[in-house]
C-alpha cells in the first residue's frame, strides 16, 4: 500500500518499476493506513485464513529492512506463515 | 533349729522379695476422675478402663488426654489450617470464633496463591498459544534468536497490542482501494486485502517518495 503523502504518479511509479504485486493507493476517503495504527514499512503477514500471524513493526525488534538481514527474515516467516 | 522355722526363714524372704498387686482395678471409665486418685491410675480412653501408669508419665498423660479430649475442635482443625504454633494459640486464648478466624487467615494465602497459580497458567497458556498459533514453522525456519525475537514479539502483541489490527490473529481489514499496479491483473480495480483469502499474504505500508 503507497501511503496518502505519495500519491502522485513518480512516486507510485518508484515502486511499481521495482515489483510486480498489486499496489494499493491510499486514500483520505479510507485512510487505510491509519486504521491499521500502522507507519512506514510497517509489515503485516496473514495466513491463509485471513488471520494475522506476524506483525513487523518497522520500529520494532526484528531487522524488516529488505535490503539487508530483513530480507531473510521475512522471507522465512512468509515460507513459515502456513 | 525346728523345721517350721527354718521353712519361715525360707518364706519370709521370699514373701518381702514378691512385689503388691498393682494390676489396674478392673474399673470401667470415661475420664481419669473415674480412677482412683492415687496419681497412679489413668483412664484408657480406648478400653474404657482405669490402668495404672508410672510415677510423672502417669500426669503427662492424664494431661494430654484431657486436652485432647477438651480440644477436639482444635485438634481437628490443625492438620486444615496452620501450624503447630497457630494450633496451640488459638487452643490457649482463644474461642472458637477466634479459632475460625485463624482458620480464615490460614485459607486466605491458600486462595491467593492458586489464584497466583491459576494466573500462572494462564499466562503460560497464553505465552503457548501464541507460538502455537504464530505455527512452528517459523520456529523451525527461523535461527534460534530470530526465533525468539519473534515468539517474543508476536508474545508481546498478544498482551498488549498498539493497535487492534497489529494483533496475531487479527482479522484481516476490510477497507477497499484502487490498485494502481499496471502490472497486475487487477490494475485500476478497487478492491481489498480479503480478495486475497485463502493465500498468505504480505501487506506492507509504503511511501514511494
Amino acid at each position: 500500500m503507497n501511503s496518502i503523502d505519495a500519491d502522485s504518479e513518480g512516486h507510485k511509479t518508484n515502486l511499481t518499476d521495482v515489483f510486480t504485486y498489486p499496489l494499493f493507493q491510499d486514500v483520505d476517503a479510507v485512510k487505510a493506513k491509519e486504521a491499521m495504527g500502522g507507519t512506514k514499512d510497517d509489515i503485516f503477514i496473514y495466513d491463509s485464513s485471513g488471520k494475522l500471524a506476524h506483525y513487523l513493526s518497522a520500529s520494532g525488534p526484528i531487522d524488516t529492512n529488505l535490503a539487508g538481514a530483513g530480507y531473510a527474515t521475512l522471507k522465512k516467516l512468509i515460507l513459515a506463515t502456513k | 533349729m525346728k523345721q517350721s522355722t527354718l521353712l519361715w526363714l525360707v518364706l519370709i524372704p521370699i514373701a518381702l522379695s514378691c512385689e503388691p498387686n498393682r494390676a489396674a482395678p478392673s474399673v470401667s471409665c470415661t475420664t481419669t476422675a473415674h480412677c482412683p486418685a492415687d496419681g497412679n491410675h489413668y483412664c484408657d480412653l480406648t478400653t474404657e478402663t482405669c490402668k495404672t501408669c508410672a510415677g510423672t508419665a502417669c500426669g503427662t498423660v492424664v494431661a494430654d488426654a484431657a486436652a485432647a479430649t477438651d480440644g477436639t475442635t482444635a485438634t481437628d482443625t490443625a492438620p486444615d489450617t496452620a501450624t503447630a504454633a497457630d494450633t496451640a494459640t488459638a487452643a490457649d486464648t482463644a474461642t472458637a470464633a477466634d479459632t475460625a478466624t485463624a482458620a480464615d487467615t490460614a485459607t486466605a494465602p491458600d486462595t491467593a496463591t492458586a489464584a497466583d497459580a491459576l494466573a500462572v497458567a494462564d499466562s503460560v497458556a497464553a505465552t503457548d498459544s501464541t507460538p502455537s498459533s504464530d505455527s512452528g514453522g517459523a520456529t523451525d525456519a527461523l535461527g534460534a534468536t530470530d526465533s525468539a525475537a519473534v515468539d517474543g514479539g508476536a508474545s508481546d502483541a498478544q498482551v498488549s497490542c498498539a493497535h487492534p489490527a497489529q494483533c496475531v490473529g487479527a482479522a484481516m481489514p476490510t477497507w477497499k482501494l484502487a490498485d494502481v499496479q499496471p502490472k497486475s491483473a487487477k490494475f485500476k480495480q478497487v478492491y481489498g486485502p480479503t480478495a486475497f483469502i485463502g493465500k498468505v499474504t504480505v501487506l506492507a505500508l509504503l511511501s514511494g517518495w
